[in-house]
């Protein structure tokens, strides 16, 4: 079902985007001492922090001999929504989060390198507009990379909903909240996109099967259109980075 | 990314919210203009010419325009003109058009994807260059015009550092704006007002006719006539504070100094009076009332008061002879709470059909308009074609209404005709009902199938073939868009009981038009056929119409059917739904049918198959009517209409047989049927159709009237309503029964469509038919609604997709409004049509007949003429009849005049007001002396009417207006289909 | 080489660099962390600022909501603050709810700005009785290396200095409420409190030693859980020591803490008010 007005009639969005581009995405690596991986992530104005604990062992009840356990914890700081949110984490919301991260990270980690442990990945979103999920496991791609897990591929995520200019219909990827409120379809895809797997894949509100599937092709390109943003920051992060952690560990 | 970034924050604080959102900088917008050599445009992108021809005398240089917003929502009128071409319609503009005038908008939009007229839409809002944050402390209003100022000169700019040769247009700042104007000089921006420009383009005849008037300020009080009005913000407050109130203005179509406004919390409307408490709101206007202390409240004045001033000057006059007769009178009920306008919220103009009264002054440009519409005022407006429009129907747009000003000031739009030229008041019934009646567009016509389209094979495979079946059409004569057909056959005996195969076939409109092409949406927009008595406004282009969707007899068609297994006391055994395709045998008028059963001789299939469906109709009916369904009746009137000259030379009322019925009954069921089935299958998004049940009160004065008669009417449930209505009959009197429907008909509610999610599964009850659902799926050439129906039928029975629109319950239910709308404007054109037939066919003569009155008003009867179904008021002189408010009856002497009395009266036409030709209906027997006509045997033909009319009458006859109209149809009937 | 020293032989790895007089970032023991400031960066916060010490980072962000003030109280509005500790921040915290440390870190910190009077709470209050504000400071600590109430306490006070109120109008005939956005005023800050850590490590159970502004490890290696000494400012007024384990005091090294803590202040003020100005971030 799209809603109106997501697209003007000179073809940008409300925002001045055009429907195929991206927020802006601004991401570092390393940014804490404590974990043992982090990364802090932008896109447009959701802000989120991601750190990685492990892998370590594990407790006794989680423990698998097959494979490493995930462990996810989204939580979204009480300032980061335009209403004051009363419970950081815990509540279904973010329970279910946690959940969907875990399944898509699982899906990149390669499990199997660790039986008997366990990788913490903690999420903190500091800000929210719009796209948490899609943020979140994208700082945590970087955070994983940077603790050095080793991964099978990048896993990113991207959303898409579906515009619609006089008479065609336009998906547009990279739902910002003003789009998600205006009531449209909201795709959410993570994929691991040099594999060209779908690792997880959501959807909220109606949408026409005749649409579906442009919509999930604009969602798709916008994981590889992330995924080519994730690893450059990871190149020049490699580049400038490692003298930099030396001095600090000396 | 190529982006750059900028916050806009916006900080809402309803209840503290804080919203944030991000406002995208780009370098990869286009100017639009062949002059600029570094935007990266394709060809189709290069809206604006390289050098262009200036068409208005004050600039002499080639150059493009840019508009500010009150330009574009005042003038859209010049602007359809393709006198202005190569203009910049900058976002900021576009976004204020869109939220305050959506209709504007549209306009603009249309004007903008017109290649021919080179508009270009610059986003400049998101334009690295020329977006402007807004300065603490600046208005929004100002910001914007800051913004528009910016890209005004940005191009200016862009185009001199850009050209190849050193000559670049320049741009033109067109605002009316003067403090916007002094700021833009001193930026060094070439401006100008519109009126400037406009009087100086030459070659466009009648364009400055267009041009809104300028309007002054509130606050202006020069030769004020009217008090100022309030600002909105204190408008805001009054309400909130609860001294001023909000309602709809209805001014008073007998008194133009006086009008109501509903006003929530208030039983009974506002009166407002006089210049002053009007204080220049319009008919449908939401306005701001201030209700007087109790002490000041008035009754309605009652009086007749017409806006005659001949004299164009501008003085307020008349106020004593109204507010002298609306003195309050204590301990009358009839008091009303008074007040008056204190401020306007929003106007609810729109363009008004009418006629022009040329000023006496030879070659002035200053003319009064008068429209057709009586309780819209008179306007003035500028014309220098006065000559040539003084004998035309025009079309004139409101502009504004100063303080100083008597009458509200507009501009023409365009001539419609001359007037008495049938087609010229034809557009004007079209117009004054918003029935969109234009061309179909070369994009609707792309959609059509060839001429000689036959179908194709693989149709042939899909659908199941019915073109051995006997099908058969049943219509009224003339008929050309041939909607549905029938046919019925024996197939055997279960339980004793034979059992019959009937189905009804539906032309299948929606094979050919596809859900979101150009003439779909054409179609929903227009969503109903429009029947004038000499001419059909089609919802779909002819060609569908009247020939590929038309069941034409011994044609291949493609058909959607309804099949029912029935026993022979029309129990449904079972239904199946299914696309077809089929040949009828026979496209049959309503007469033909009937000799065909009636004719005992004829022993071929189609007559057989009629004698099924008519034996079962009955049956059918029956059933139908046994749990509730009411049986109403309305007069409905058929002109004979001369071929040549499509002037009606006869009008009768409409014959109706048994095969009417026969087919009705099965187009119920079929209706019905679907209904069950699309509600089934998609609870949410179903088109249904309603008809709530009317409240008690409505029934009052009609109860009062039958028991005058003495008949007690049950009106608790429908059942009972149609019980008692059928057991009151007068046998001596065989037309009194049809009358007592006639006048029930008028208690209903209006039937309307709906969207099922939208309402409790209770309120989807159809009072009149009795039956618990229903919709409309018989008529897809003519209904929309129908389209819309056969479109979730077939995805619920083929499998296929619904398409997407059709399960947005939102889209859909603004679809129901719009249908419902169309559908309610279509039925007053029609009856326009009526009326306006009606006075042609007595423009030339008089004739006696009997009548019956329909209802006792104040002054005057409502009586109706059973032979033509014509009705109107007989005015009754206060000085000679009294009237009975408790018993509702005139009397005069000894005369008492009640309702259901049988009356002959007198008809005519009185042609004296041009624009309101009304029927006079005068008194003949019973003969109340010195107001009787009294017949002169050998002066029947008689054509100056005002001459014979009796004095006394005369001026009775100018009181009210009403047009003589046929009733409301109840929602059930068939559309009667003329030629 | 020093990594597995550090692991096999704490104690005596800790006490090799205190020997030297030095710390094992090369801080002599009274010197502070360079601290870190940014204000607003949160946009959907009423005010917000994180502040980086050293490595311990915590982000402030402040929201504004209309109450109705307490029977007892009718001319006070709220002020409530709160700190997490969420398992991001560092390997001692699990997810789950919050821990011991995580409610005596909050309780410290909202005791400190209580003591220190800098907000009046009746300046909170728009209509006594029918309306006030709650002024909700949530700080996440999203690094914790050590002196966490110092860091809390510098993004607080921040956080205040930005904060703008909307000025609102209460009708009290219709109850209506109109806030009015454009009109907002600075909330008044009554001083600047300041708090400073210390680790208080007794250096072969003769030595008492005072570590100013200690990392995690420190504060781990003095045997508590955080810091042993907090100390806090307002303007040259003491308005609050708090003393959690550790070694025990001598009058000297108390003096000298606060003498310290005196000294830190002034430096905290300028790194605020060098921010709030414009001029980015300094020590």
């Amino acid at each position: 079902m799209p809603a109106a007005d997501l697209l003007s009639s000179q073809g940008l969005r409300l925002d001045g985007r055009r429907p195929n581009e991206l927020r802006r995405i601004r991401c570092k690596l390393g940014v804490f001492t404590q974990p043992d991986g982090s990364a802090y992530l932008e896109q447009g104005n959701t802000k989120v922090l991601a750190a990685v604990y492990g892998p370590h062992q594990a407790s006794k009840s989680k423990m698998s001999t097959e494979a490493v356990v995930v462990n996810c914890q989204y939580s979204m700081a009480t300032f980061s929504t335009g209403e004051r949110k009363n419970r950081p984490r815990g509540d279904r919301k973010s329970q279910e989060m946690s959940m969907h991260l875990r399944q898509a990270l699982t899906a990149a980690i390669k499990t199997e390198m660790y039986p008997r442990s366990q990788i913490d990945i903690y999420i903190e979103v500091l800000q929210a507009d719009g796209g948490t999920y899609c943020a979140s496991v994208n700082a945590a791609s970087l955070a994983l990379i940077d603790s050095g897990i080793p991964l099978r591929a990048y896993v990113t995520a991207c959303s898409a909903s579906l515009g619609r200019q006089s008479a065609t219909h336009e998906p547009l990827v990279d739902v910002s909240h003003i789009e998600e409120a205006a009531d449209g379809v909201c795709l959410t895809v993570a994929s691991l996109p040099s594999t060209g797997s779908i690792a997880l894949l959501e959807m909220s509100n109606r949408l026409h099967m005749d649409h579906f599937n442009i919509v999930l092709t604009r969602a798709m390109q916008g994981c590889r259109d992330i995924e080519v943003i994730l690893d450059g920051a990871v190149r020049q992060h490699l580049a400038e980075g490692w003298t930099k952690q030396d001095v600090i560990t000396i | 990314m190529w982006t750059t970034k900028t916050f806009l924050t916006k900080t809402k604080r309803g209840n503290i919210l804080k919203i944030v959102r991000e406002h995208y900088l780009r370098d990869d917008l286009l100017c639009g203009s062949a002059a600029c050599n570094t935007c990266p445009h394709k060809d189709d992108e290069l809206v604006l010419e390289t050098s262009p021809d200036s068409p208005c005398a004050l600039f002499d240089f080639p150059h493009y325009l840019v508009l500010d917003t009150n330009v574009v929502l005042h003038q859209i009128d010049v602007l359809e003109e393709d006198a202005l071409t190569n203009v910049i319609i900058l976002q900021t503009v576009l976004e204020e058009v869109k939220h305050q005038n959506t209709a504007v908008f549209q306009r603009l939009l249309d004007i903008i994807s017109n290649k021919k007229r080179k508009f270009y839409s610059f986003v400049n809002e998101h334009h690295k260059d020329t977006y402007i944050e807004r300065s603490p402390g600046e208005k929004q209003n100002d910001r914007n015009d800051r913004s528009i100022r910016k890209a005004t000169s940005w191009y200016e700019y862009h185009l001199s550092i850009n050209s190849l040769d050193g000559k670049f247009p320049k741009i033109i700042l067109v605002t009316d704006d003067e403090n916007n104007r002094k700021l833009a000089q001193e930026d060094g921006i070439i401006c100008c007002s519109i009126k400037d420009y406009i009087e100086n383009v030459s070659g466009f005849v009648g364009l400055v006719d267009k041009l809104s008037k300028n309007v002054m300020p509130e606050t202006c009080s020069k030769d004020a006539l009217y008090p100022a009005h309030l600002t909105p913000s204190q408008i805001h407050e009054g309400i909130r504070c609860g001294q001023l109130y909000q309602g709809t203005y209805h001014a008073s179509r007998e008194n133009f100094l006086e009008g109501n406004a509903s006003v929530n919390g208030f039983e009974k409307s506002i009166l407002l009076q006089g210049h002053i408490g009007i204080n220049r709101a319009i008919d449908g206007d939401i306005v701001a009332i201030e209700i007087f202390p109790k002490e000041e409240w008035r009754k309605p004045s009652n009086i007749v008061l017409e806006d005659k001033t001949e004299d164009p000057e501008n003085i307020l006059e008349e106020e004593t002879v109204l507010l002298d007769a609306a003195k309050p009178v204590d301990n009358d009920d009839e008091i009303t709470p008074t007040g008056k306008v204190v401020g306007i919220i929003r106007r609810k103009w729109r363009q008004y059909c009418g006629i022009l009264m040329p000023s006496k002054f030879h070659g002035a440009t200053r003319h009064l308009f008068t429209p057709a519409e009586k309780r819209i005022p008179r306007v003035r407006i500028e014309t220098r074609q006065s000559e040539i429009l003084a004998s035309q129907r025009i079309l004139v747009a409101l502009d504004s209404w100063p303080r100083n000003s008597r009458y509200p000031l507009g501009h023409l739009v365009r001539a419609l005709g001359p007037i008495g030229d049938k087609d010229a008041e034809n557009e004007v019934i079209l117009l004054e009902h918003d029935v969109p009646h234009a061309r179909f567009s070369e994009a609707v016509l792309n959609c059509l199938p060839p001429n000689d389209w036959t179908i194709p094979e693989e149709e042939r495979q899909k659908r199941v073939d019915l073109r051995d079946v006997c099908v058969c059409s049943v219509d009224p004569p003339g008929c050309t868009d041939i909607d549905d057909a029938l046919h019925a056959r024996r197939l055997g005996s279960s339980d004793g009981l034979a059992t019959y195969e009937v189905g009804v076939h539906i032309a299948d409109v929606t094979y050919f038009v596809k859900p979101d092409t150009a003439l779909d949406k054409e179609a929903a927009s227009r969503s109903t056929t429009v029947y004038l008595v000499d001419r059909r406004i089609d919802m779909v282009p002819e060609l569908l119409s009247s020939n590929l969707c038309s069941l034409r007899g011994g044609e291949e068609r493609l058909a959607f059917s309804c099949v029912w297994e029935m026993d022979e006391n029309a129990n449904v055994l079972s239904t199946k739904f299914h696309k077809s395709i089929i040949k009828s045998k026979a496209a049959m008028t309503y007469e033909e049918a009937q000799i065909a059963i009636d004719d005992s001789s004829r022993k071929d299939e189609i007559a057989k198959s009629l004698r099924v469906l008519n034996k079962l109709a009955k049956k059918l009916k029956k059933k139908r009517l046994d749990s509730g369904a009411l049986l109403l009746a309305s007069p409905e009137i058929r002109f004979q209409v001369d071929s040549e000259t499509h002037d009606p030379i006869e009008v009768q009322a409409k014959k109706i047989v048994d095969t009417n019925s026969m087919v009705e009954e099965f187009m119920l069921l079929a209706n019905t049927s679907v209904a069950q089935k699309i509600l089934e299958e998609f609870p949410q998004c179903a088109m249904l159709r309603r008809h709530p049940a009317p409240p008690p009160a409505n029934f009052d004065t009609f109860l009062k009237a039958a028991r005058q008669q003495g008949f007690e009417i049950d009106v608790s449930t429908n059942k009972s309503f149609s019980k008692s209505l059928n057991e009151a009959v007068i046998p001596e009197r065989p037309f009194f029964n049809t009358l007592l429907r006639i006048m029930a008909t008028r208690c209903m509610q209006q039937a309307a469509y709906f969207v099922s999610g939208s309402l409790a599964a209770d309120h989807y009850y159809h009072y009149g038919l009795a039956c618990p659902i229903y919709t409309h799926f018989t008529s897809p050439i003519r209904r929309y609604a129908d389209v819309v129906v056969h479109r979730l039928l077939a995805a619920s029975v083929a499998g296929a997709g619904p398409h997407a629109a059709l399960l947005d319950a939102r889209r859909q239910a603004a679809l129901a409004d719009t249908l419902n709308y169309r559908h309610r404007h279509a039925q007053l054109a029609g009856r326009a049509s009526v009326a306006l037939n009606t006075h042609i066919l007595f423009k030339n003569r008089v004739e006696i007949e009997s009548a019956v009155v329909l209802a006792v008003k104040r002054n005057a009867l409502q009586v109706l003429i059973p032979k033509y179904g014509l009705e109107g008021p007989l005015y009754l002189p206060s000085e000679k009849f009294t009237y009975n408010e408790e018993e509702h009856v005139q009397k005069c002497g000894d005369v008492v005049l009640k309702t259901f009395d049988e009356l002959t009266v007198r008809l005519s036409l009185d042609s004296s007001n041009l624009q309101h030709r009304k029927l006079v209906f005068e008194l003949v027997e019973p003969h109340v002396p010195g107001f009787s006509y009294v017949p002169d045997a050998g002066n029947m033909e008689v054509d100056d009417v005002a001459d014979t009319a009796a004095p006394s009458s005369e001026k009775t006859h100018k009181k009210r207006e009403i047009p003589a109209a046929a009733a409301p149809k109840p929602s059930k009937k068939r559309k009667s289909r003329r030629k | 080489m020093s990594e597995v020293y550090k692991l096999i032989h704490p104690v005596k790895h800790f006490n090799d660099y205190i020997s030297i007089k030095t710390r094992l970032d090369g801080r002599n023991f009274d010197e502070h962390r360079n601290i870190k400031l940014n204000v607003n960066s949160i946009k959907t916060a009423d005010a917000s600022a994180v502040v980086k010490c050293g490595n311990t980072t915590v982000v402030c962000g402040i929201k504004l909501e209309l109450a109705v003030p307490k029977a007892e109280e009718p001319d006070l509005g709220f002020l409530i603050t709160n700190v997490e500790l969420p398992a991001l921040c560092s390997s001692k915290y699990r997810p789950g709810p919050p821990s011991d440390y995580a409610q005596v870190i909050n309780n410290i910190v909202s005791e400190i700005i209580k003591n220190s009077k800098c907000i009046d709470l009746k300046d909170l209050c728009i209509v006594p009785d029918k309306l006030a504000w709650v002024v909700y400071c949530d700080m996440v600590c999203i690094d914790h290396d050590g002196s966490l109430v110092d860091a809390c306490i510098i993004a607080l006070i921040a956080s205040f200095k930005t904060l703008l109120l909307p000025s609102v109008n209460y009708d009290t005939e219709t109850e209506e409420i109109k806030v009015e956005t454009n009109e907002r005023i600075n909330l008044k800050i009554h001083g600047l409190p300041v708090a400073t850590s210390f680790a208080v490590y007794e250096h072969f159970q003769s030595q008492i030693i005072l570590l100013t502004d200690p990392t995690n490890y420190e504060e781990e290696m003095c045997g508590g859980n955080g810091s042993n000494l907090i100390i806090s400012y307002n303007k040259g007024l003491l308005c609050g020591i708090q003393k959690l384990g550790g070694g025990s005091l001598s009058t000297e090294n108390n003096e000298e803490a606060i003498r310290l803590a005196e000294q830190h202040t002034i430096a905290v003020e300028k790194v605020i008010n060098a921010c709030l100005e414009g001029k980015g971030t300094n020590k």
